[in-house]
């Protein structure tokens, strides 16, 4: 039943942050998918042990490689849906529970705290950069065959 | 058709797209494509975050031909960038004059996709949604709506606060902390139970509305791409953005003492 909600409510998130952002409205939807697929992803990782890195970086993989995919097919901009999509894997509770610590004069979880939200930071910008930049290689390749045959 | 239209045309484009959160390439490509089209060849486009330089120097005697054009403000209207993109494909089509273009891209510069009523209504239904997300209880959903919905209502009211960067993201923490710990304060004053609340998720709730995700996307996307001075710069954007919604909030914390 958690996982349930939990779905749903990354659903209204995703959406609501597009909204937010002003991304089209033919698109609202299919980000608020790609956005649960991610935090499935990232709660099935979790559930079967690996750590929150590993299973940030796979929910970023599974979204970008989905937005790739949908701005193909609805002929936008792949960062229409990356930007709303990784918001509910944003390590926001860890960044937070870093900062009441450091309030507190607790230095030391303070830092372990921040340093494990800052690793997450850094899953998740590897998880988009490896596949956009997997996607670029792919189109500097088509666009190479297309000049070469004329 | 003069070269400087056509010029002037591709700079619009591109401004269009720096203005609202485009990534650099695109805009670089947006304004060669457009240059093509119109018969410019040999064109440069050097795009930074803060502004454009543009240069046309076509070997066959013609005058080259230059623009800069400074960005001051940013803002982010993603619907503005899928728009603009769109527009650059059917003109290099050809079947547009630079006349009907420049009309169409005014157009697409005062449209407005989501009116404030439907981003206040947004911002409500995803603060309680992200309070919920975090692991708060059925409680907390009342309250991290009221707090999404004013914090952002405040923000749009007060322009004041564009003037200074990183002002309105402190401004936005500290507000939503505020709130927060008033609202709970308050009722438990009248129902008596402090503890039945947790304020720590409802400030949360509405700080994830602020999180910095085209700034962050559009960093990653510019230093794969090799624009490495956009995307350095873009980064440090957004750590600043998130660093000012963690202090605007934490100062708030620290006066109210014990979090």
């Amino acid at each position: 039943m958690a996982i349930t909600g939990d779905l749903i409510y990354s659903f209204i998130v995703t959406v609501a942050f597009g909204l937010l952002q002003q991304i089209p409205p033919k698109t609202l939807l299919s980000a608020g998918i790609i956005g649960v697929a991610g935090r499935a992803v990232f709660l099935i990782g979790s559930y079967n042990g690996q750590a929150p890195t590993m299973a940030s970086f796979l929910g970023a993989v599974v979204i970008a490689v989905l937005a790739e995919i949908m701005a193909r097919w609805q002929k936008v901009p792949v960062s229409v849906y990356v930007v709303s999509s990784f918001i509910p894997l944003v390590p926001g509770l860890t960044t937070y529970e870093a900062m009441g610590d450091f309030l507190r004069g607790e230095y030391t979880q303070g830092i372990a705290k921040s340093t494990q939200a800052g690793l997450i930071a850094i899953a998740i910008a590897a998880g988009l950069a490896v596949v956009s930049s997997i996607a670029r290689y792919r189109k500097a390749v088509a666009t190479r065959k297309i000049n070469k045959t004329p | 058709m003069e070269r400087y239209d056509v010029l002037r045309l591709a700079m619009t484009a591109g401004e269009i797209m720096l203005v609202n959160g485009g990534e650099t390439y695109r805009v670089e490509d947006t304004i060669r494509r457009i240059c093509k089209a119109g018969g410019l060849t040999g064109e440069e486009a050097f795009v930074t975050p803060t502004g454009i330089f543009l240069t046309v120097d076509d070997i066959k005697g013609e005058p080259p031909l230059s623009m800069v054009r400074r960005i001051p403000v940013r803002t982010i209207d993603l619907n503005k960038i899928a728009r603009v993109n769109d527009f650059s494909r059917r003109f290099a089509q050809g079947r547009m004059t630079v006349q009907d273009g420049t009309e169409e891209l005014a157009e697409i510069r005062r449209e407005v996709t989501y009116n404030e009523r439907w981003t206040l209504a947004a911002s409500a239904v995803g603060a309680a949604a992200s309070t919920m997300l975090l692991g708060g209880g059925v409680q907390d959903l009342a309250l991290g709506a009221i707090v999404g919905f004013s914090t952002m209502a405040f923000l749009h009211r007060l322009t004041m606060l564009q003037t200074t960067h990183f002002l309105k993201e402190f401004v936005g923490g500290a507000f939503a902390a505020i709130l927060a710990l008033i609202l709970v304060k308050f009722i438990g004053l009248f129902a008596g139970q402090v503890a039945f609340f947790q304020p720590d998720k409802i400030i949360l709730g509405t700080l994830y509305l602020l999180v910095p995700g085209v700034t962050l996307t559009n960093a990653i996307r510019d230093l794969i791409s090799g624009d490495l001075v956009a995307g350095v710069v873009r980064g440090i954007d957004a750590l600043l953005v998130a660093g000012a919604l963690a202090g605007g909030s934490g100062f708030v914390l620290a006066f109210w003492g014990g979090s």
